[in-house]
């Protein structure tokens, strides 16, 4: 009796055995890639942020947070370096606008306009295209270049009664630093708009059809209906929306970089923190690291401590509904 | 709805007319032409496209390059996600929260200002400017695939894999050829769109394999020397080459890529 219990004991340590070795080969991979290119990186990034590389001993060695005080000091000598970090945190602004088209697209959508199929490809098409192409595109269009190339954009704003001159990055005119900025926020919004529409729309398709049918009923307007109907029951998906916009802060620079073909301008009135990572990666000496990880380490700060900001307001403002 | 049609017809138009524009002159000749009149086919040439596949644009370099990278990116990393998924999904042990936790991770959290250190890296383990560098780099799990997956592999019913076991089945038998199909349609549609974000991605190859060019780091090179050697038409003619696989991947898969695209923000 004893014996057979051990026997099926072995059996089902060896079964044990083998089922944990396949476990094991599944996320062997999948582990070691989180922890070099993961969590190694974010770790030594953000410890650089409170070194300083040196030159006799060739290694980091530790200083506090004196890196942080002289970036301050920075900030307050030289105005202008914080303008990277104010351009980057117009991405947000970029993104609330995207937002709110493609809640108004996807319910017109979900209301069924006109040419809705047709409709729906056209405005998906840019999500496809590389942004380099979308980018390039745009910036053709609005170059302004007499005797070379007048871009039909440009054309256009000019036949429209506009002072417009093209991509001038080299004028420190607080006016043509804006324009030009409202000029990159308006194709980011007109080429990123479409990419949330099916996100939006598939949530609406989610609210309850006797909602929407008994607030026919009693007379509720198309408008009224999106603001106290569709907006509150799709508050979850605004406000993960909501969170990726804000996270996505870093980030923002192939389209400011492309369109003004790589200048930063004066005062780096276009640069943003992306852009500067992206600058300094190819050329950064070991000196330079703990500047970087120490600018890095300012816009993680300040983008969490949004986020938590933007998911306590749409935790409040999200009605307690399931369906 | 009636104002929002014509608002909608007037944003449609805005979207097509730029592809138009370039297309139309990717067949004129040479600068002036173009300069001179943007919306006619003044002249019809195929030099452009001739050139592209010919001169020293090393474009088949470029599409080469840049096929290597859409096919095994997208493939690599849904294997690992699979197995990620499975590995959570399907077994009880220790640390499996942990596990399901940590390939979430990347998704909630980002760091800033790690591009530099990554770069440095790859350097130090002889990784840089070459392809595997940049596969292994982007071959992890991705968060949001694993999820899908982790939803499809966690509903599959316990019963039946316990039948193929009684069978005689391996554990990678039973992986392979009883799970993975029952995801199959996810994974087309994850894989496609994965092919295609490899396929427009700009910063990766530009920043971690320099001096193999992709089709958008080379559009890009092209059109920095747009008055030195390299002509307008000629740009518009690289862009139309790159441009076409992706709308015929977007007609031919448009019902699966519309359905599980999730948008993001920023078209990055």
């Amino acid at each position: 009796m004893s014996n057979s219990g051990n026997k099926q004991k072995t059996k089902k340590k060896k079964k044990n055995l083998k089922r944990n070795l396949f476990i094991t080969a599944l996320l062997v991979v999948p582990m070691l890639h989180f922890l070099v290119f993961w969590l190694y990186i974010n770790i030594r990034t953000i410890s650089l942020a409170f070194t300083e590389w040196d030159f006799f001993s060739n290694g980091y060695k530790f200083v506090g947070i004196d890196n942080f005080i002289e970036q301050f000091r920075q900030f307050h000598e030289r105005p202008e370096t914080m303008n990277m970090f104010f351009n980057s945190f117009r991405a947000i602004g970029i993104n609330l606008a995207c937002m709110i088209l493609a809640v108004l697209i996807g319910y017109a959508f979900s209301k069924h306009i006109r040419g809705e199929r047709v409709f729906r490809i056209i405005f998906y098409l840019p999500s496809m295209i590389s942004i380099v192409i979308l980018t390039l595109c745009y910036r053709y269009m609005f170059t302004y270049n007499p005797g070379m190339l007048q871009g039909p954009g440009a054309e256009l704003l000019r036949f429209f009664g506009m002072d417009y001159n093209g991509w001038e990055t080299s004028l420190d005119n607080p006016d043509v630093i804006s324009r030009l900025w409202s000029m990159i926020s308006i194709f980011c919004v007109w080429a990123s708009a479409g990419i949330n529409i099916i996100m939006m729309s598939s949530a609406m398709s989610r609210i309850p059809k006797e909602i929407t049918e008994s607030a026919k009923l009693d007379g509720v307007g198309f408008w009224r209906e999106l603001f106290q109907i569709t907006i509150p029951l799709i508050m979850p998906t605004i406000s993960v929306f909501m969170i990726n916009s804000v996270m996505a802060v870093s980030a923002f620079y192939i389209q400011p970089m492309l369109i003004l073909a790589g200048s930063t301008g004066p005062r780096s009135a276009y640069n943003t923190v992306g852009w500067y990572m992206f600058n300094m990666t190819p050329v950064a000496q070991n000196s330079d690291m703990p500047v970087i990880s120490t600018v890095g380490f300012l816009l993680t700060v300040t983008v969490s401590l949004l986020v938590i900001f933007v998911r306590r307001v749409t935790d409040k403002i999200t009605p307690d509904v399931d369906f | 709805m009636n104002v929002l049609f014509i608002l909608f017809c007037m944003y449609a138009v805005t979207l097509l007319l730029p592809l138009v524009w370039m297309f139309i002159n990717s067949f004129k000749s040479n600068n002036n032409e173009f300069f001179y009149d943007q919306w006619k086919f003044t002249s019809f040439t195929l030099d452009n496209y001739r050139l592209l596949f010919t001169s020293e644009n090393n474009i088949m370099e470029m599409f080469g390059n840049t096929l290597i990278l859409s096919l095994t990116i997208p493939t690599v990393s849904a294997f690992f996600s699979l197995c990620a998924a499975h590995a959570v999904a399907s077994f009880e042990y220790k640390l499996k929260n942990v596990i399901f936790f940590i390939f979430l991770m990347p998704m909630f959290v980002s760091v800033a200002g790690t591009t530099p250190y990554t770069y440095k890296l790859l350097n130090d383990i002889g990784l840089f400017d070459k392809h595997i560098g940049l596969i292994i780099m982007s071959c992890g799990v991705s968060g949001f695939g694993f999820l899908m997956y982790y939803s499809v592999f966690k509903n599959i019913s316990h019963t039946y894999i316990e039948a193929a076991m009684l069978d005689g089945a391996g554990y990678w038998r039973i992986f392979l050829q009883i799970l993975v199909p029952q995801a199959k349609n996810l994974i087309v549609a994850q894989w496609v769109m994965g092919f295609i974000g490899t396929w427009n991605d700009f910063s990766g190859p530009y920043l971690f394999m320099p001096s193999h060019p992709t089709l958008a780091t080379g559009v890009k090179e092209i059109s920095d020397k747009i008055n030195m050697g390299h002509s307008y038409p000629e740009l518009f003619a690289t862009i139309i080459v790159m441009l076409v696989p992706m709308l015929v991947l977007f007609f031919v898969f448009q019902k699966k890529i519309m359905t599980v695209s999730l948008g993001g923000g920023i078209k990055g």
